[in-house]
Formats: C-alpha cells, structure tokens, sequence
C-alpha cells in the first residue's frame, strides 16, 4: 500500500518532540519512526495514514483503520501480557500532516531481532530458545483470549527476540486483532492478515463463523515450525497467493521432526499438531498444549 | 478399549455373568426396560469396583410421544421424559433445565457418571444439529448444578450426517471449541429403519464415510481430552478403540448392536428368533454356529480362541453364552488391536482386515459360496474407511 509519509519536522512540531524522529519503515497503512521521550528513552511513534472520505468506500476503509486503531490501543492498555509491546508517552492523536489526517501514537521502542532474520539462521535456533519461543507465544494467545481478543498476525516479523532473560520474545502489532463478540470492524473481502500465515479456515467464505483462538495456534505452531525449520511450508519460494493459499489448503507439511532430529519428538510433535488443516485437529484448550509441553524434557 | 453392555430387553443373567467373567467393564442401561425402581435394583446389583455404569437416557424418543404407535416401553415412567417444547429448545431456554432434570435423574438412581439427554441429528446442517450442539455445551454446567458427577454429552446422530463429510467436520469443530466442555461424550449412529438381519453384512453403517466420520468423531475428541463411548457398537468397537475411545458397547440382539430410531414406533412382530452365531475374530464376522464348526473343520484359524469357545464345540449354546462369546471376542480384538500408538495400531487393524480377506477367500475356494462374497465387501468397505480416516485425520 502506497501512502504519503508525514515528514519528520511535521511530525515533531506536531506533538513537541524533544528532537527529530528518525523514520524507521512504512507497514499497510502505518508509517513507524523511533523518537525520543520526554525522559530521552526511544519509543516506537506509529502514524495511520486515514484516506481522505469523498466516497462511501473510502468513509468505510477510514473508519475501519480508526476503529482498528482504537482497538489495539485498548487491548494494549489492558497490559494483558508482558510478552506484548507497551504503549509509549504519545497518546492516540489525530493531526493533519501535509495534507492528510494521520492517527498517531507511540509504544515502547523495542532493541532486539525480529524472528523473520532467525528464518535460515546459521547455526539454526536451538532447542531452548524455540521451545521459550513457543511457550511464549501460547501464553500470550492464552493472555489475550482472556480479555476476549485473537491476534490473527502472528508471524515472526511481528514477534522481536530481545536477548532479555526476563522478556525473550514480544509480540507487535495488534493492528488487526478481533475482539470476540465486538463490533466487526472488516465488512467484505477476505480476512485481514498475512495469507502466509493464515490458518485453512480463514480462508473460507464463512471464516468470521469459524475463528477461535485455534487461528492463532495455528499462526504461533507455523511461526515455530518456520523459525526452527528455517523453511515455510506452504510458501518455500516467492510465488502467486493462489498458489500459496493452495498448499494452505491442500499441502501437508513434513513433520518438524525431519528438519530438526535433535529437537525432543514429541516437541515436533506438539508443532505439528498445532498446523493440523482442521481446528478440530488442533489442540481444543490451551491447557491441552501446556499438559503436554509439561512432558517434553527440557 | 472397554467393552460394555449394552441393555435391553431380556438380560436375565448376562449382565452379572459378563461382569463376572470379566469379558465386559461394565453396561449402558435402558431406561426403556427399567422402571425408576428398578433401573435402582439393577445398579445396586450390578455395581463393583472399577465397573463403569451409565444410565442412557435417550430422551430424544420423545420425538415419538405423539406418534401414534409408540413403543417407548417404562420411559414414560421417568419424571425427565417429558415432550419438550420444539420454540424452547430453538432458543436453547429449556436445554439447561432438561439436562439437569435428565441427570438429577440418574444421580438419584446412585450414579456418578450421567449422560446429558439430546436430540437425534437427522442431518448436519439442520436445526437439530444446533440444538443437539446446544446440549452438548450446557452439559457440564448442568452437571455441576446436579452436584459431583461426570458429565457425557449425546450425540445421536444419523448415518447421513457423516455422509456430509464437511458439515460433519464443521460439527467437529464446533464441538471441540465448546467452553466448559463435558468429560465425555456418548455417541449413537442411527440407520433409521433397520431391521433385525441377524448379522452386520447388510447395515447401513458399513459405509466407507460413515466408518471414516465414526473414527474421525472419536480421534478428535478423545485426543482433546473427552472420553468416548460408543453405543450400539459391535465389531466396529475396536476400530473405535484405536481411535482413542474409551469403550463400545453392545448388546445381544441386532437392536442393540446398532442403533436405530425405529425401535421406538411398534412395528409387525413375528418372524423366527434369530440363529445361534459365534464371533469369529480373525473373520471379523459374526456366523452362524453350524458354519462355524463346518468353516473351523476346514480352517481352524477362524477361531477366536477365547474361552468361550469351547461351549460351540459341543450342543447349540444359550443366549447367555452367545451374548458371553460375543463380548469376549470384541474385547480379545480390542486389545490385540489398541496399543495407543494410532499409525501402528491402524496398520495392525488393516492386517486383520486383510487376513480376514484371505481367509473369507480360502473358504470360498473350500467349496463355503455363503455370504462370502458379501463378507468380501463388508472387509472392503472398512478398508476404504479406514483409508479415508488416514485422510481426514491428516494421518495419511
């Protein structure tokens, strides 16, 4: 998505930084800069391009990205998980920036990798690390559930590895999360997210009748499966998004267990489960996982 | 796997005997055949360590209250078994309150184990799969309002269901994202209008999907947790405990070896009582007692080789013994057969499909034409079903 990206100076007159933000990269509708706060700590400044309303679609598509705004500022000041990015000093804001409405606010500036870099990684990740990498991700599927939300974008370029002991992998981006049972915010077309990472169901005509926490489980086994594997299963080349929504469908993976014979099998085990092509296939609770990442040996 | 007993009329002795012998874990009793007082009696007679009782309440004959020949036998005896409302049960009010009434029922009859009522499923994307789903997920809560018992939901569903394939799998799904799921689940498969054939060649549920809808039913609920009991299960009862269920059960007339609603409408009686059969394992057939002998004079590997087999050597065996031989046999395979590890425990079921091929096929060439060509493709179809299984459980 081609947008206009507010100017640096734009941006610091118009909340009164302290110093020049730095523009990082631009993601859907989102331009992300790092700044500085008040107390020189760098913070994650978020700016969402909202088109210009001159037509009923163009009214929908805005007050859709608004509303998915709001959402995920309210899912992340409900602070369900510490392995989810913080809000940072800049409250949600609107300003109009070389011509053009932007939603703006900050969250906390996070150092560390994002996964998609550890994809392919020479030496490939170890046992400890995909196993906490695993457990955190169902905690936070298990955390977020709990306030009543999906993430429905878990994949590794959401998910940054910080070296901290206490804090080894945060998740980003609750851009497009669902709140079950709220007010549907994506009217038409297909469901947001990243098709690559997207579970068999969601790519149905009726997805919005079938998501449950087990989307996410599946996203969270498949960003496992690809990190450990340095492989994706349903995408190894650039290719059409038919094609890959095919193998979605269609295309069984290779157990884990064929790339990764160090790994304990039944972790293997427990991954490819969690990419099963059915929900009912999957693991029906939570608990279920955690029970049986109990039995694997460390 | 367990192999239960499935009640109905007559037991006289084969419960207690079958107890004893140890060649079931336990029954499904009939409120059918027992009035309040005593389906009581007959838990207190019955009940032991490590005996699994369960009280079937089948509630969804109610269907047939106004029908103008039912056959509901003592179920309009019991409190629970009242007609309810078609809008009430639409809008899922009275579904709490029936399944409480329904397991206060059987709590007060001394049971720990109570399986919550439910209507029959015609058809997946009906509106009695939704309510039967609605049962299904106020199960547990009403079991916990009744006070400390497991609770096992119903699904009673027709053949035709799992001949949906998708709209079964979508059942599936809906089932295991239930919050508060109950512990288990009871599963009856009904063929509609079956008839008393004596043997399983003609059923309705040797159908390659249905197999495959079975299977696949306890594989995704049992490796979610729920425990699994099938009901009117005989032969299939092992495949089933390859899958992951718990137990089958089955009883000692085709009526209570396969479900059907039609018991429950009065139909022409008569006809001759059926013929002596023995269950023989490496056949994967039920036969007559005369082609037993006949068949094991030629191929002493038809036998079972369990206990019970001595009894068909000598005079025609009671019902007791044949019920008795029956459970035996169903339990020897079920353990020969359920390791827990499914890929090979599958592929030890396809061998004895197999062999069983064979031996049907060794007959044939021994001069026995009877019923082997249909036994052929009663091991064919559960080949194929089996095979399909491996699909739909992304095991293949």
């Amino acid at each position: 998505m081609q947008f206009p990206i507010p100017r640096v100076q734009d941006m610091q007159q118009a909340l009164g930084l302290p110093s020049l933000p730095v523009f990082i990269k631009p993601g859907g509708f989102k331009a992300v800069y790092r700044m500085q706060n008040a107390r020189g700590e760098n913070e994650a400044l978020k700016a969402i391009f909202l088109p210009t309303a001159t037509t009923d679609e163009e009214t929908l598509v805005r007050d859709q990205l608004v509303a998915r705004a709001k959402r995920e500022i309210a899912a992340l000041q409900a602070r369900p998980s510490q392995h989810l990015v913080t809000l940072g000093s800049v409250p949600a804001q609107m300003h109009h920036l070389g011509g053009y409405d932007y939603l703006v606010y900050s969250e906390e500036f996070l150092q560390g990798d994002p996964l998609d870099r550890w994809v392919g990684r020479q030496p490939p990740p170890t046992f400890a690390e995909i196993r906490t990498l695993f457990q955190t991700l169902i905690g936070l599927i298990r955390d977020l559930s709990q306030i009543g939300y999906l993430h429905r974008d878990i994949k590794p370029d959401n998910v940054i590895a910080t070296g901290l002991p206490e804090r080894p992998f945060v998740l980003l981006d609750l851009g497009i999360a669902y709140k079950m049972h709220g007010t549907e915010l994506t009217q038409g077309g297909g469901p947001p997210g990243t098709l690559r990472y997207m579970a068999p169901e969601l790519l149905k005509p009726d997805y919005k009748d079938n998501m449950d926490f087990r989307c996410d489980l599946y996203a969270a086994g498949l960003t496992v499966y690809v990190v450990a594997s340095g492989t994706h299963p349903f995408a190894p080349r650039p290719e059409s998004q038919y094609a890959t929504a095919y193998r979605i469908i269609h295309s069984t993976p290779q157990p884990l267990a064929s790339y990764r014979g160090d790994f304990p099998s039944a972790f293997c085990s427990i991954i490819d489960r969690c990419i099963r092509k059915r929900p009912a296939l999957r693991y029906a609770r939570l608990e279920l996982v955690e029970e049986d990442l109990g039995k694997v040996a460390p | 796997m367990n192999v239960l007993a499935q009640h109905g009329f007559g037991p006289k002795d084969k419960l207690t005997r079958g107890l004893e012998q140890g060649c079931i874990a336990g029954a499904v009793l009939s409120p059918r055949y027992l009035t309040p007082d005593k389906m009581r009696e007959t838990i207190a007679q019955l009940r032991g360590t490590g005996r699994q009782l369960l009280m079937d309440p089948e509630f969804f004959a109610t269907a047939y209250l106004r029908h103008p020949q039912p056959n509901l036998g003592t179920l309009e005896q019991w409190d629970y078994f009242q007609p309810p409302r078609r809008g009430a049960l639409i809008s899922g009010t009275a579904i709490p309150e029936i399944i409480q009434r329904c397991m206060q029922a059987q709590a007060d009859m001394g049971l720990g184990e109570w399986i919550a009522p439910s209507v029959y499923v015609s058809a997946a994307d009906s509106m009695d799969s939704g309510i039967a789903l609605n049962f299904v997920a106020h199960a547990r809560r009403a079991a916990d309002a009744v006070g400390k018992g497991l609770a096992f939901a119903t699904l009673a569903v027709d053949r035709d269901v799992f001949l949906n394939g998708a709209g079964l799998r979508d059942i599936v799904d809906a089932l295991t994202a239930v919050d508060n799921p109950p512990d288990g689940y009871y599963i009856l498969v009904g063929n509609g209008g079956a008839r008393d054939s004596g043997n399983q060649i003609r059923s309705d549920i040797y159908h390659p999907e249905v197999i495959a809808g079975l299977m696949y039913t306890n594989y995704a609920l049992s490796i979610n947790g729920a425990r699994v009991v099938n009901g009117y299960c005989h032969l299939l009862g092992p495949l089933l405990g390859v899958c992951g269920a718990e137990a089958a059960a089955s009883g000692w007339f085709s009526g209570l070896r396969q479900f059907s609603m039609s018991k429950y409408v009065k139909e022409e009686s008569g006809g001759r009582a059926p013929v002596i059969r023995y269950v023989s394992t490496p056949l994967l057939s039920r036969i007559k007692q005369p082609d037993f002998l006949a068949y094991q004079s030629v191929i002493p590997e038809v036998a079972s080789e369990t206990p019970s087999d001595a009894l068909y050597n000598r005079e025609e065996p009671s019902r007791t013994d044949e019920a008795l031989q029956s459970w035996e046999a169903v339990q020897a395979l079920s353990r020969a057969c359920t390791t827990g590890d499914i890929s090979a425990d599958l592929e030890n079921f396809k061998q004895r499909v197999h062999r069983a091929s064979e031996l049907w096929s060794a007959l044939q060439e021994a001069g026995f034409a009877q019923d082997v060509e249909a036994n052929l493709e009663r091991l064919e179809t559960i080949r194929e079903g089996i095979s399909l299984f491996e699909k739909l459980a992304e095991l293949a």
